[in-house]
């Protein structure tokens, strides 16, 4: 490649902000083309491009000129911001190894420079901390994203001090912070600082922090992240700053906390919670009056501990007026009647807007248990049901889908009737259960929603079965004659999933096609091979 | 259909929803209004433009390239659009370094987003995993530092 007349070489900012022109900031080149020809001369090559088959050309020197001369900056700093994004982090300086034109190319392009990756695993060396300190001039005054990991097993809790250099330096740009994830202990957790904004001028938008240890005192006080991830514990949730909240997820918080920050963080839309139980007994938090949140609209909701505790706290003293999706992970029980009362209620309260509901894990319910919960949420559209393969009690789903046609029978029934339709917009059932499937009842929720010639079905697009065979060896069997005729005139509309698995085997079996194909053959029984 | 002619003047007829894949040929199309008048491309060759058609035809029902979250995209959603994930598109781009840049430079003429962002990842994928040496060699590029410098160079690298 022919040297460019870049002038004097100079460490560690020999080029001047040269090209900036071309990229976010808007900095005057007109000093550097009048001292740099031959930058101004490849500028020009961008207005008129040259392309045809003249494949090499000499240089002045008679030397065979590089490819990459013909091509403008622009299309330099393109293809070196894909190398940057293909490649770990810091393999970025290995452009500025190349040659004088692609340094000077790359030190000078600002948002090259804008995405800082950290891995904390020795002691810095003075060299390593220089560059950090230079790669952070270069983004010049771009919003920045920065990884900071660190080998917890590699660093001695006595050598933490040794990091404090490096936190404090990301710390003075925390003005530029765009996006922030740290995974540290929380000795250097704790060393980040805003102070270098306001709370006005902090452009903080995602904050992703993940420490083993309790953080006592949360770092930051003058950002207002709107996406926040907290993997480890927060001690004490009064000291974020959860105002401008629209994502949130922590991965260990005691309900009472969790209690505590929805209120305080009125725009939160989707919010994905772990939470333990630390009421220990006390009636302190069920006492007062239910918190009603405005807007969420997407919760996930997984309790660890083992009596459902904190599932009864939480949803007795939340209202999610504008909740569309609830997500339930976790062992619950839904046949305790205090759990599945106090859920029901939040239903009745919360529902007027949800549409999906999934449960997922260890699920203890008998089928009246669901009928109350789908009657206390009449317009779910989506309902999942993923039972853990572990569960030890099978879901007795006889009474659940019988419910789907009780409000067609007669009240002289010796059954109980239902006086308006189960989930009547339902559109997808996606069931995986431990144990035998009634198959046989899935008709019921193909019942239309009134009597009469003209009355309509359920909308339902997507029907997801899947049953689990108690062991490898079971034997495999078919969804009988009846129902598979029963079923079949809603096929056109419907999607059918219908699958068994056995226990302990990866893959599953394609029942309902089975089924249609088995059946289909005349003189077959339902015995199945 | 849409005529078109290149620097070496071949006459190509083309789609119109394919020829507008190219924002120049696409403003041309709305500054002259109806017209049978062929559309000049002085600054690519049949040969180019044989490549850039082949690409047009192909990606023609693609959806439009999305911009980025504010420009800050996270790590993860960027090293996925550095990556040429499509098998056709690394056998499209597996040509002479000539071609390959002469591509670029027609995609960037004639304003063609994707085929320009496609094309530079592919002479991205060329450095990726390469040394310094290396990558001179694939470009052939003079190492014009002076001892100092390259010292340095070396130091930086090593630190990083």
């Amino acid at each position: 490649m022919a040297s460019p007349n870049v002038g004097e070489f100079r460490f560690p900012d020999f080029v001047p902000s040269l090209y900036l022109g071309l990229c976010v900031d808007e900095v005057s080149v007109q000093g550097f083309e009048e001292n740099h020809g031959f930058l101004a001369n490849r500028s020009k090559i961008s207005d008129k491009p040259r392309c045809g088959n003249n494949d090499l050309e000499f240089g002045a020197e008679g030397t065979v000129a590089s490819m990459t001369d013909r091509l403008p900056l622009e299309i330099h700093i393109l293809i070196f911001e894909l190398y940057r994004d293909s490649c770990p982090n810091w393999s970025l300086m290995m452009l500025g190894a190349v040659c004088r034109t692609w340094r000077s190319i790359a030190w000078s392009a600002p948002h090259l420079w804008t995405t800082l990756d950290i891995c904390l695993s020795e002691r810095p060396t003075d060299t390593w901390f220089q560059l950090l300190g230079e790669w952070l001039t270069r983004s010049k005054s771009l919003p920045l994203t920065i990884v900071i990991e660190t080998l917890s097993f590699s660093i001695d809790v006595g050598d933490f001090p040794l990091f404090y250099p490096v936190i404090d330096l990301i710390n003075q740009s925390s003005h530029r912070w765009y996006a922030l994830q740290i995974s540290a202990p929380s000795e250097l957790i704790t060393r980040l600082s805003d102070a270098t904004c306001t709370s006005t001028s902090s452009i903080l938008h995602r904050l992703s922090i993940t420490c083993s240890s309790n953080i006592f005192d949360f770092p930051l006080r003058k950002a207002m992240p709107t996406k926040l991830y907290i993997s480890g514990e927060v001690s004490q949730v009064e000291t974020v700053t959860w105002t401008n909240l629209t994502r949130l997820h922590i991965d260990d918080i005691s309900v009472i906390d969790a209690l505590k920050i929805l209120p305080l963080s009125p725009q939160l839309l989707r919010c994905s919670l772990t939470v333990y139980d630390n009421t220990a007994g006390s009636w302190l938090v069920v006492t007062s009056a239910p918190i009603t949140h405005p807007n969420l609209q997407h919760l996930k909701f997984r309790h660890v501990d083992e009596f459902n505790a904190s599932f009864r706290t939480f949803f007795r003293n939340i209202t999610l007026v504008a909740i569309k999706t609830l997500v339930c992970f976790g062992k619950l029980d839904l046949t305790d009647d205090s759990t599945r009362e106090t859920f029901v209620s939040f239903l009745e309260r919360s529902s007027s807007h949800l549409k999906n509901l999934t449960f997922h894990g260890s699920v203890y319910a008998a089928g009246h248990d669901l009928i109350r919960v789908a009657a206390a949420s009449p317009w779910v559209m989506r309902f999942k049901l993923h039972q853990c393969q572990e569960s030890e009690e099978a879901i007795d789903l006889h009474a659940f889908l019988n419910a789907f046609d009780a409000h067609l029978l007669d009240h002289d029934e010796p059954i109980s009737v239902m006086s308006q339709p189960l989930w009547p917009n339902l559109r997808s059932i996606d069931l995986s259960v431990s144990d035998t499937f009634p198959w046989e009842l899935l008709p019921r929720l193909f019942a239309t929603l009134s009597r009469g010639p003209d009355a309509q079905c359920r909308p339902i697009k997507l029907l997801r079965i899947r049953s689990m065979l108690p062991s490898r060896y079971a034997p495999i069997y078919y969804i009988d004659q009846s129902t598979v005729r029963e079923l079949s005139p809603f096929a056109s509309n419907t999607t059918f999933h219908l699958q068994i698995q056995r226990l302990g085997l990866g893959s599953s079996l394609d029942l309902w096609n089975r089924s249609r194909e088995y059946w289909n053959v005349e003189g077959q029984t339902n015995e199945g091979p | 259909m849409v005529i078109l002619i290149t620097s070496d003047n071949v006459k190509y007829v083309v789609e119109k929803d394919v020829a507008e894949l190219s924002v120049l040929v696409k403003n041309m199309l709305e500054d002259i209004g109806p017209s049978d008048e062929p559309i000049p491309l002085h600054n690519v060759t049949s040969t180019v433009f044989n490549k850039v058609l082949e690409y047009c035809i192909y990606h023609r029902n693609d959806p439009p390239p999305s911009d980025d979250d504010e420009g800050c995209a996270s790590p993860l959603h960027k090293y996925l659009a550095s990556h040429i994930c499509s098998e056709w598109d690394q056998r499209f781009f597996d040509v002479d370094q000539a071609l390959l840049f002469d591509i670029i430079l027609a995609a960037n003429y004639l304003d063609i987003k994707t085929l320009l962002d496609d094309a530079c990842k592919a002479v991205a994928h060329l450095i990726q995993g390469k040394s310094t040496e290396e990558i001179r060699g694939i470009f052939n590029i003079v190492n014009d530092f002076t001892p100092e410098e390259e010292a340095r160079v070396k130091k930086e690298n090593v630190s990083s």
